[in-house]
Order: C-alpha cells, then sequence, then structure tokens
C-alpha cells in the first residue's frame, strides 16, 4: 500500500477534511448568492470581498460561543461526537474520488461508499431524535421518509455506473469516477443515474423543493430546532460538506470530471470546478425558482423520477453487462 | 494516481482515518468550545412544554381516522355491499366467506391428522 502519511494527509488536507470544509463553505456563499441574486436580494456582502468570508465567520461565531444553550433533553456531547463523525466519513470517502493524490480503488468498492455516506444519514436522524422537542421528531421522521427512497435509488445508481466498467475492475466507483472519455453504453446508462442523481442531490441535501425535513415556517427548522452553538455549526458544516460531496460525485459520474482534459493538465481542474459551479448553480436556480413539497409529494416525485430511474439504468447496465 | 487494493483493506483505511480525524475533531471541540452552560427547555412556538408533551403519542381518535383513511376504498365496499337494509345482501357477501373458512378448517384437519 501506499505511504501511510500520505493516506492522512488526504484524510485530514486535501482532498478531505480541510479542503471540503472550505469547498463547503465557498458553495454555501455561492448557492446563497445565487439564490438571493433570482430573489432580488444582496445576499452576502458585508464579510470580505463580495461577501466571500461570510460562511466562515458564520461558523466560527457558531464555534466560539461565549455560553452553550442546549435543549433540557438532548445529549450534547453525543450529539456533537455524531455530526462529527458524519464530516470526517465524508472526508475519509473523499479517498475514492479521483482528486485525491494517491485514489484508493479495490473491487466492490461502490459498497464501501454507500456504507461510509450512511453515517451522515444517521448523523441527521439521530440529532433529531435525540432532542425532546416534537418538531425536531417530526424533523427527522420526515428525513428518514425521504432516505427511504433516496437512499436506495442513490446506491441503485451508483452500483449501475459501476456495472459499465465491471470488466475493468468488478464494481469499482473509484474506477468508474476516473475513467474518461465515456463509451457509448455509458452515456446510455448515465443518461438515466444523472437525473436519478440530480433529484437525489437535492433531496439528500434538503434543498427545495424537498427541505421538508427542516421547514422553517412550519416546523420551526425540524431536525434542527434545538441545535445552537458548536452543534448547530457542526451539523451546518455537515450539511454543506454532504452537498458538495454529492456535488462533486456528480461532476465525475455524470459529467465526467476534467474531461476533454485530464486532471493532470490545469485545464482539467478549471473543467472539473467548473462544471461543480454549474451543477451548483442549477440546484440553486431550483430552490429559488420552486416552493415546498408536501411530504407525500415529495416521496411520489421520489419514486417516479429518482427511484424508477435508478432501477431502468441498472436493467440497461444489468443487459448490456450480461450481453457483452 | 491510482491504487489497488483489496476491499477489506480498503474498509480498514476508510474506517481507520475516519476514526482518528473524529477522535482529534472532537478532542478539539471540546478544548476550544466555552465551559458555560444554560439549559433550556423545548422550543414550542410559544406553546408550554406539558401541553405539548400530552399529544405526543397518538390517541385513540387520529389512529381510527387514519385507519379509516387508509382502508377508505375496502371500507366503502364493504359499506355499499352490507350495509344496504336487506338482509340477503348480508347473507350472500357471508356465505362465501363462510364457506372458504369451512374449507380451511377441513384441509387443516385433515392435514394436521396427517401429521
Amino acid at each position: 500500500m501506499s505511504n501511510p502519511l500520505l493516506i492522512i494527509f488526504e484524510v485530514f488536507v486535501f482532498p478531505g477534511f480541510l479542503f471540503l470544509c472550505l469547498l463547503a463553505l465557498v458553495s454555501q456563499w455561492f448557492k446563497r448568492k445565487i439564490i438571493a441574486r433570482m430573489q432580488n436580494r444582496m445576499g452576502p456582502t458585508y464579510v470580505g470581498p463580495i461577501g466571500l468570508a461570510q460562511p466562515f465567520a458564520d461558523a466560527l461565531k457558531l464555534f466560539f460561543v461565549k455560553e452553550l444553550v442546549v435543549n433540557r433533553g438532548i445529549l450534547w456531547a453525543v450529539a456533537l461526537f455524531v455530526a462529527t463523525l458524519g464530516i470526517c466519513a465524508i472526508s475519509a470517502s473523499t479517498l475514492l474520488l479521483p482528486i485525491a493524490p494517491v485514489q484508493l480503488v479495490s473491487p466492490y468498492d461502490v459498497f464501501v461508499l454507500i456504507y461510509v455516506l450512511l453515517y451522515a444519514i444517521f448523523a441527521f436522524i439521530l440529532i433529531g431524535l435525540m432532542s425532546s422537542n416534537p418538531f425536531s421528531a417530526m424533523g427527522s421522521s420526515r428525513y428518514m421518509a425521504m432516505i427511504a427512497i433516496a437512499e436506495p435509488a442513490l446506491a441503485l445508481s451508483l452500483v449501475a455506473s459501476a456495472l459499465v466498467y465491471y470488466n475493468i475492475l468488478p464494481l469499482s466507483i473509484g474506477v468508474t469516477l476516473a475513467v474518461s472519455p465515456p463509451s457509448l453504453y455509458d452515456a446510455i446508462v448515465t443518461i438515466f443515474v444523472g437525473i436519478s442523481l440530480f433529484i437525489i442531490l437535492l433531496a439528500k441535501g434538503m434543498l427545495k423543493p424537498y427541505d421538508i425535513p427542516e421547514a422553517e415556517t412550519e416546523i420551526a427548522g425540524g431536525f434542527a430546532a434545538e441545535l445552537s452553538g458548536p452543534l448547530l455549526g457542526m451539523v451546518m458544516l455537515l450539511h454543506d460538506a454532504e452537498i458538495s460531496f454529492l456535488t462533486l460525485l456528480y461532476t465525475f459520474l455524470v459529467l465526467k470530471g476534467p474531461y476533454p482534459f485530464t486532471l493532470a493538465d490545469p485545464a482539467g481542474w478549471v473543467v472539473v470546478f467548473a462544471k461543480y459551479f454549474f451543477i451548483l448553480f442549477m440546484a440553486s436556480a431550483i430552490v429559488a425558482s420552486v416552493g415546498r413539497l408536501r411530504i407525500e409529494q415529495a416521496l411520489r416525485h421520489l419514486l417516479r423520477y429518482s427511484l424508477a430511474l435508478s432501477i431502468i439504468a441498472f436493467v440497461i447496465a444489468l443487459t448490456f453487462r450480461y450481453l457483452a | 494516481m491510482q491504487v489497488t487494493l483489496d476491499p477489506f483493506t480498503l474498509m480498514l483505511v476508510i474506517s481507520s482515518g475516519l476514526l482518528i480525524l473524529a477522535c482529534i475533531l472532537v478532542i478539539a471541540m471540546y478544548l476550544v468550545v466555552s465551559r458555560k452552560v444554560r439549559v433550556t427547555s423545548a422550543y414550542l412556538c410559544g406553546e408550554d412544554e406539558k401541553d405539548f408533551s400530552k399529544s405526543l403519542s397518538p390517541g385513540g381518535s387520529p389512529m381510527y381516522w387514519g385507519a379509516t383513511e387508509v382502508l377508505k376504498k375496502c371500507l366503502k365496499v364493504l359499506r355499499e355491499s352490507i350495509h344496504t337494509g336487506f338482509i340477503d345482501d348480508w347473507f350472500s357477501l357471508m356465505i362465501p366467506f363462510m364457506m372458504v373458512l369451512v374449507m380451511v378448517a377441513v384441509a387443516a384437519s385433515v392435514i394436521m391428522k396427517g401429521v
């Protein structure tokens, strides 16, 4: 295996924790700015040039509050550990992305990725259920209902994509993310995976129209109703880090990362970030344009336009695999 | 650069990285966060916590309403076929049902005898 120190550097710095936090906060600023512009507002302007440092200031303010305000029912230390574990899981899973200096791949690593991403989901669910507030419990139950459809859809999409390059390495998402240019067979599967994954990105990121678990005007912030200070900061960071990771995954899986360049070429990195911010722009445009769905509408949407398309992609990939 | 591992080693590497990072972050958090703590009751948009906690578990009537909502179509069929005011309608639905039950009972007794 490669140098263990390099692996630790990757988990801690690039493309792990520090890079992911930086990307998450910059993405939060970008999202807020785009949504504000579309709603005829200014967005963040006060801290840093064009308000770029506003998410950093918000995070610092939450982490260094003078007094912790804790809900009577919540196990504060456990909740903080769970949220931290969620961020660390996402940071560690960046080792599978092609942007890592040493990208780790293995046969069947798609299941490793699916498993590691579950940490973040359990963090959101547990933190909501830990609180004595019924709004938090309701937010968590709504999140669980959405995840019950979104997560199988994500798993099927990833497995379908990994099936395409089964002959290189069996069910390896790392290899699938790094392959370029795409084959025709890949392109057919990717059309279905692309639509499904984009909806999953909105649902798992709790972005409109799927922001039902944290509906502020309806259930007072849902699972985050009782959170404040460092715990709220950690949960917000986890939320943004998950969105950033899924967007990066989308960039490589659907838009083929640096294609037509490679990551060895600086132009490849420019293309990757251009694609990343394009996806974020599209997500922000949807957030600014649509209203919130009711839970049963959201579940129906996810079933029809995400899970169904993932199943189609999986069946196509499986058929091609056995015909080949 | 791509390094190919076996799935177990990959799982081990990712889990170890995750845990080491989590431990360091949690320790760092405990060092920097404030020691001053204020405990509050649940935020319920101005409602009293006691009033709210009474309705935390569902009562009988919402459960009944939920069940009738779920079984609406089934109940409609039953109501229209049985609840007509004529006893013949009731018998015409119940006799086939009873026949099925008798057949199941006979079959069960034959099978049990065999055992």
